[in-house]
């Protein structure tokens, strides 16, 4: 039942948000975080209760949902998703704390909105049923597709109708592909009918079917990631999004893309995984390059965050297909540091902007000389994304990078220039905002340093991305058995293929 | 002597393609309507024709429910016809009613 | 007995019309309640026929089994939503409700039959009883031009499609010599697929219930009944005869040709993909409202048709089976298009035409729980789950899929896209843009309850869609 609990929680705030008055906006805040963080302490006691050594599925709940079709409400929760699922329940308060002050118009809706959206991704880590998952993910969709219409940026509908137009077209070639594997299971295994991750990974499909499967699930997956190039929607959407809705975009949404591929491409698809495998890699280290380039050239700084996470979650995917364990591990462990870090990054950007209301760089200058505190703490969280040893980014980099070495040294090459260049485009960043000395005295007033709340939420954020980055083992034994299980699966095929 | 079965098919099917010209080529409101009980008197020849070949009654009695509809639909069609005659001034020319872009 | 709910709604519709001629005007009200109560006796004994064994009526002429009761339980509770949307619209234009309630009593009632109906005559006969009521009911508001246009339209389209339906009857009857469905079908069985007779017959059934069902290329006129017609009446039309033209559309293609589904599941998946493609592109291009409603229609009845396309005849009990997805799409899609057609004839509430897409500006504000409802329903028909529009959608494209024919679900995944577009336009213009207009709207405690009920089934039917999905694949075991 705690999973379910942890799921549905949210849903606990949103009746209770209900019957409140509109006009009651700190009842309705207080009311949502009490609620966020109410789940996010249970997600804290799943990490600790979750047994690390064990290998498969822990807290399984399994019932019959579309009992005539065979589909169950199953969940369970392996290493991997454990940790994204903390940091989901973690980002998800953070990200309401952020938007206290900024967002005064519909708070209720807003928060409704957000609690609805923990909700989707929170169901995403845990179910093990692909139906109920594709359920999840859609779920995901629409609160997101109103966060940014409703509270973004001017571009919003533009913005809003192409994340949705390119996400919603990839996950609908997702249930078809589903659904081909509904009944491709069917037919290889007796007639049973059913969408169970655990029974699908069991049965041989043949590499004709895997290969148009592998596509449609790239086709919802890699838009999310976002990979190249599929990204274009990304950019437009983080402008124009209220700074918690970039929280949870960079931060977990763009993690569901990973998790997806993870999760159900590698393990049920291994033949055409390994078929696909270079086209991945290929793919992935242009991503890597890309965004970084392009990163470089931004004047917007939002934008900037923006074309980073391209390059970071390139990272994520070139681990991925590498398919060894150091790649896996540092995968997933970039996926949770790309949380804590992008999001701290966002969460920076949206603290100046809140306050001076603008982000084009190139109007912003000496920041630091009014927001000490604050400069110390941007300037963890900029040198963790740059990657230096000691901190979060590194940890993941790192390990993906042997990973990648381990299987193309040309890819692994290419991608270690994205460093050279992240350290430049954000160590320049950080110069250029904190220290050029700028006539910015007709906002010196608005610079006031970090409030309270403000410090409340950066503060465990630092704390993680310190401890990721000094002792990554505490996360890292989380994702042992599940990346051998991963790789076992991936693996077996391959053998069989070669066979 | 009694006409073959054929005949009767052909002069029905010549019937309802004429019916079915006329709806689609002509542009009076009454004449299409003309032309749509055309078709299904040419329906009512195709029944009477089989049903005497087959010997049985089933297609003599679905002639008369035809005819009731007909009927039924005769006198419905000629009063929206009428009613909307009113709002156009005398006009019969289906191409007038333009209100709906269609 | 078998006919009874047929019964009650026949005894009910002779009463709403003798009462309308003798009530004084001020006490008409009182016909809502009592069209009301009718629907509700006649739904209940029609529950209560659930897994009784089949019996038949009328020399055999109709039917009653699972397959009736679920439709008769669609059409019941389309007309009870159609009854209590519709008071406030019709005081407010000043429409009379008597006729208004005994016409859709008819039309039910032809409904009903459709569905129960197990011979080509009577099948006919329901057809006709059905639309004659319709095109009254498109053209009750008579002294709108507009109104007076789509019932001329609507009819004129009809009698044609009624005529080539009947010919192609004629010839089915011509083929086998036989107008009983089972006889039928089992002349068919024993005969040769390949005669081009048969073939010119299914196109001409084909046609003549496609124009019913608005399949393009036979559409063309929909759009423009729809949108003339009062709103309520409106709702009725794309919901009831739809639902009572695909139930003939399986008794005539299942029930009697079910051995020539060879022959004809290409030309229906062909049908399907044209008609949702050309709806759904046509419908991005609509600035008013039931315009876009009436081509979202067309485009459900093209997902629909996948069913029919997928449908396996004689494989009743298999669970992913064409035509239990028809059939359950069919349900869900009555709550979703009746709902979100009560919101028109809500926002309408005292302006002339009220049909713009400006007219839903800044809704949000205005009407919170209305905009809330009018979402929903908009972001079913798109298919987002867990509403109940998604399941409907992901249970065709299984089947479509089981069937072996991906392309056909691939291509219903790339249309409910296309139409997510349009159906968002909705939700931007209530929410994402401002106004300084202050509509009024109604305050009608029927509309509200109307509105009520169908966002509930909309969101429940998805949520817990097991026993609906069992509901829709008991009444296929005929079959």
């Amino acid at each position: 039942m705690l999973l379910s609990l942890i799921v549905f929680l949210p849903l606990v705030g949103v009746a209770l948000l209900l019957p409140m008055r509109p006009e009651n906006k700190s009842l309705l805040r207080v009311t949502t975080l009490v609620v966020m963080l109410a789940d996010c302490l249970l997600s804290i006691y799943l990490l600790l209760a979750f047994n690390q050594s064990a290998s498969g599925y822990q807290f399984e709940e399994n019932i019959p949902w579309l009992g005539s079709l065979g589909l169950r409400y199953h969940l369970g929760v392996d290493g991997l998703s454990v940790l994204l699922l903390f940091l989901t329940t973690l980002l998800s308060w953070i990200a309401i704390l952020s938007t206290w002050r900024a967002v005064q118009l519909r708070v209720k809706e807003y928060m409704i909105a957000f609690l609805l959206l923990e909700l989707g991704m929170l169901g995403v880590f845990v179910a093990l049923d692909l139906f109920l998952f594709y359920v999840f993910w859609e779920i995901v969709l629409v609160p997101m597709y109103v966060i940014i219409g409703v509270w973004g940026g001017p571009r919003k509908i533009y913005a809003t109708i192409k994340f949705f137009l390119f996400t919603f077209i990839g996950s609908l070639l997702m249930l078809v592909a589903i659904l081909a594997l509904y009944f491709e299971h069917a037919g290889l295994a007796n007639g049973v009918r059913t969408l169970d991750v655990t029974q699908l990974g069991n049965v041989h499909y043949p590499l004709a079917f895997q290969i148009p499967v592998f596509l449609a699930f790239f086709a919802a997956f890699a838009v999310k990631v976002p990979l190249w190039p599929l990204h274009t929607w990304l950019p437009d959407a983080h402008v124009e999004a209220p700074t918690a809705g970039s929280v949870i975009l960079a931060g977990i949404l763009l993690k569901l893309g990973g998790y997806g591929f993870l999760r159900f491409s590698v393990p049920l698809l291994p033949e055409a995984t390994h078929y696909f495998g270079p086209l991945m890699l290929t793919l992935a280290t242009i991503a890597v390059v890309y965004g970084a380039l392009v990163s470089l050239v931004q004047k917007d700084w939002k934008k900037l965050v923006a074309y980073s996470s391209v390059s970071h979650m390139g990272f994520v995917i070139l681990g991925i297909f590498v398919l060894n364990p150091q790649g896996l591990e540092g995968a997933i462990l970039e996926m949770f540091n790309h949380g804590l870090l992008t999001g701290a990054l966002f969460l920076c950007v949206g603290i100046v902007y809140e306050r001076v209301h603008d982000r084009e760089l190139a109007h912003l200058g000496g920041i630091a000389r009014y927001m000490p505190v604050y400069a110390a703490f941007f300037m963890v969280f900029m040198l963790g994304s740059v990657g230096l040893p000691g901190l979060a980014g590194f940890v993941g980099e790192f390990l993906v990078l042997l990973g990648t070495f381990g299987v193309s040294s040309l890819a692994g090459w290419i991608s270690m220039t994205a460093i050279i260049l992240a350290a430049g485009y954000l160590l320049w960043m950080y110069a250029r905002v904190m220290f050029v000395k700028l006539n910015t005295e007709h906002y010196a007033a608005e610079l006031v340093d970090l409030r309270a709340h403000e410090v409340a939420y950066l503060l465990p954020l630092l704390a993680l991305v310190i401890w990721v980055g000094v002792y990554p083992d505490t996360w890292l034994n989380f994702l042992h058995p599940a990346v051998s299980h991963i790789i076992a699966q991936a693996s077996a095929a391959g053998g069989l293929a070669a066979r | 002597m009694s006409v073959p079965l054929n005949y009767a098919l052909a002069l029905a099917a010549v019937l309802f393609v004429t019916g079915l010209a006329g709806v689609i080529l002509r542009r009076n409101i009454l004449i299409i309507f003309m032309s749509i009980e055309l078709m299904l008197n040419a329906t009512n020849l195709n029944l009477v024709a089989f049903s005497r070949y087959f010997g049985n009654v089933n297609g003599q009695i679905f002639v008369f429910f035809v005819l009731v509809v007909a009927a039924a639909e005769a006198a419905v069609g000629l009063a929206i016809i009428v009613s909307l005659v009113r709002h156009y001034k005398d006009s019969l020319n289906g191409d007038e009613f333009n209100l709906l872009k269609g | 007995m078998a006919v009874l709910p047929e019964v009650v709604v026949t005894v009910l519709a002779m009463l709403l019309l003798l009462l309308d001629a003798v009530l004084p005007e001020h006490r008409k009200s009182g016909l809502t309640w009592l069209a009301l109560l009718g629907f509700v006796v006649a739904g209940a004994f029609n529950l209560y026929q659930w897994g009784s064994p089949a019996q038949s009526a009328y020399g055999g002429m109709v039917g009653a089994d699972n397959f009736t009761v679920f439709f008769n339980t669609l059409f019941l509770a389309t007309a009870i939503l159609v009854v209590l949307m519709a008071p406030a619209y019709l005081r407010e234009r000043a429409l009379p409700f008597g006729e208004f309630y005994s016409l859709l009593s008819f039309a039910v009632l032809g409904m009903m039959f459709t569905a129960a109906s197990t011979d080509l005559i009577s099948l006919f006969v329901s057809i006709e009883l059905m639309v004659i009521a319709v095109y009254i009911l498109a053209g009750l508001a008579r002294r709108e031009k507009r109104s007076n246009e789509a019932s001329l339209k609507y009819f004129l389209l009809g009698a044609f499609a009624s005529a080539i339906l009947v010919y192609g009857m004629s010839w089915l009857y011509g083929i086998t010599g036989q107008t009983n469905l089972a006889k039928i079908a089992g002349v068919l069985k024993a005969t040769s697929l390949d005669n081009p007779l048969l073939l010119m017959t299914i196109a001409l059934l084909a046609v003549g219930v496609g124009f019913k069902v608005a399949l393009v290329p036979f559409h063309a006129w929909t759009p423009d009944a729809y949108e003339g017609a009062p709103t309520p009446a409106t709702a009725f039309m794309s919901v009831g005869p739809k639902a009572a033209a695909f139930a003939a559309l399986l008794r005539i293609f299942i029930s009697a040709m079910g051995p020539a589904q060879p022959d004809y599941s290409l030309l229906f998946a062909i049908l399907a993909v044209l008609t949702m493609t050309l709806a759904n592109v046509v419908a991005i291009q609509q600035n008013n409202i039931k315009r876009m409603l009436a081509y979202s229609s067309i485009a459900h009845s093209g997902y629909i048709l996948v069913g029919l396309a997928a449908a396996q005849p004689g494989a009743g009990s298999d669970q992913v089976a064409g035509i239990p997805a028809l059939m359950f799409y069919l349900f869900v899609y009555t709550f979703m298009t009746l709902g979100a057609f009560a919101i028109v004839a809500y926002v309408q509430a005292g302006q002339v035409t009220g049909e713009s897409f400006d007219d839903y500006r800044a809704l949000g504000r205005r009407a919170p729980m209305t905009a809330i409802a009018m979402t929903l329903f908009m972001l079913s028909l798109t298919g987002v789950p867990p509403l109940a529009g998604f399941f409907g959608k992901a249970y065709l494209i299984l089947a479509a899929v089981h069937s072996g024919m991906a392309w056909l679900a691939v291509a219903m995944a790339v249309n409910s896209a296309i139409s997510a577009y349009y159906y968002l336009r909705v939700v931007v213009v209530m929410y994402m843009s401002d106004t300084t207009e202050r509509v009024p709207l109604y305050r009608s405690p029927f509309i509200h309850s109307m509105l009520a009920v169908a966002s509930l089934a909309t969101f429940f039917v998805g949520v817990f869609a097991d026993p609906f999905l069992r509901f829709a694949q008991g009444a296929t075991l005929g079959f």
